[in-house]
């Protein structure tokens, strides 16, 4: 069975993928493969299919999930760029995300120690930008909406 | 004149984007506005918050002078002030008859190290205010400065 999926950022759709499946395979697989075309991970790939769905158990099979109804169906999520010491990097997220998750993707990504992580701030902008309060979600995004992690500079104290 | 100039100052950064930004983020709400002294609520990263009054007199040609206080009796009493490691205490000072903020942009700090006045460090950043406050965020928040989250 063929199953198209379409990326919708910015209430504006940007591209689609069409997968060619089998009804027996778990909705798990289909996620895996649309998250790398879509530069997301699977678990926003399920977030959103269950949202469709009200279904968010990867492991439904396709024809369980899909059934015979249509097979198009709309994946809403908003791109962040997150820029650390002169590298950046793109990946979508599912808008219900925090932004937590943003700065604990942008670690891995940017290979950034795990006791160094924690101690970084996120910023929208630039390194001087707006600071983000990291348990909120990433909500409605325009466009790409770039983001920092910056390292805080010393603060002078009396010791 | 001036003590308007100082004003005016105050109330533009308190309209500031970068302020307003912080509200929008919950990262910290103005409580209370009476002259300079502003009464503000700081979230920390144990999703309980502090209450800080900050003085700022004569704000941008002084630093600011913060304190916490109760959030019931308004009061600058040691409880209401938050707790953690030696490193977080090389800037919250928090015995009792000690409460001051060691740090070269707090006036509480400064008037113990004279040496700090002339840095003017405090004018660094364009909204001394917002510094302030994202200062304040940072101790509560980054592990490295060694808050002592509560127990719930």
């Amino acid at each position: 069975m063929k199953i198209t999926l379409r990326l919708e950022e910015d209430g504006q759709e940007s591209q689609s993928v069409e997968i060619e499946t089998e009804p027996t395979q778990i909705l798990h697989s289909i996620a895996d493969k649309v998250a790398k075309d879509f530069d997301t991970d699977v678990e926003d790939v399920l977030q959103c299919l269950a949202e469709t769905r009200g279904h968010d158990s990867g492991n439904t099979s396709v024809a369980e999930f899909f059934g015979d109804e249509r097979r198009l169906y709309r994946l809403r999520l908003v791109c962040i760029t997150l820029h650390f010491e002169g590298e950046s990097a793109t990946r979508r997220f599912h808008a219900s995300r925090t932004w937590r998750e943003v700065h604990r993707w942008g670690c891995k990504r940017f290979c950034i120690a795990e006791d160094a992580c924690p101690n970084l701030e996120l910023r929208d902008g630039g390194v001087e930008g707006l600071l983000i309060n990291e348990n909120q979600k990433i909500g409605k995004v325009h466009g790409c909406k770039n983001v920092w992690l910056v390292a805080p500079g010393p603060e002078q104290n009396g010791k | 004149m001036a003590n308007d100039n100082f004003l005016d100052r105050l109330a533009a950064d308190i309209e500031s984007a970068a302020f307003q930004n912080g509200v929008d983020q919950k990262l910290w709400e103005l409580i209370a506005l009476a002259g300079t002294a502003l009464d503000v609520r700081i979230a920390a990263s144990d999703s309980a918050g502090y209450l800080i009054r900050l003085d700022c007199t004569d704000y941008w040609d002084q630093a600011i002078l913060g304190q916490f206080i109760d959030c019931q009796t308004k009061q600058c009493v040691p409880s209401a002030w938050p707790q953690g490691s030696g490193i977080f205490q090389q800037w919250i000072k928090y015995s009792p008859g000690n409460l001051f903020i060691c740090w070269d942009q707090d006036r509480g700090g400064i008037s113990r190290h004279s040496e700090w006045a002339f840095r003017k460090s405090w004018q660094k950043k364009t909204n001394q205010l917002v510094s302030y406050l994202e200062f304040i965020h940072r101790l509560l928040w980054l592990p490295q400065y060694g808050y002592s989250r509560r127990s719930a």
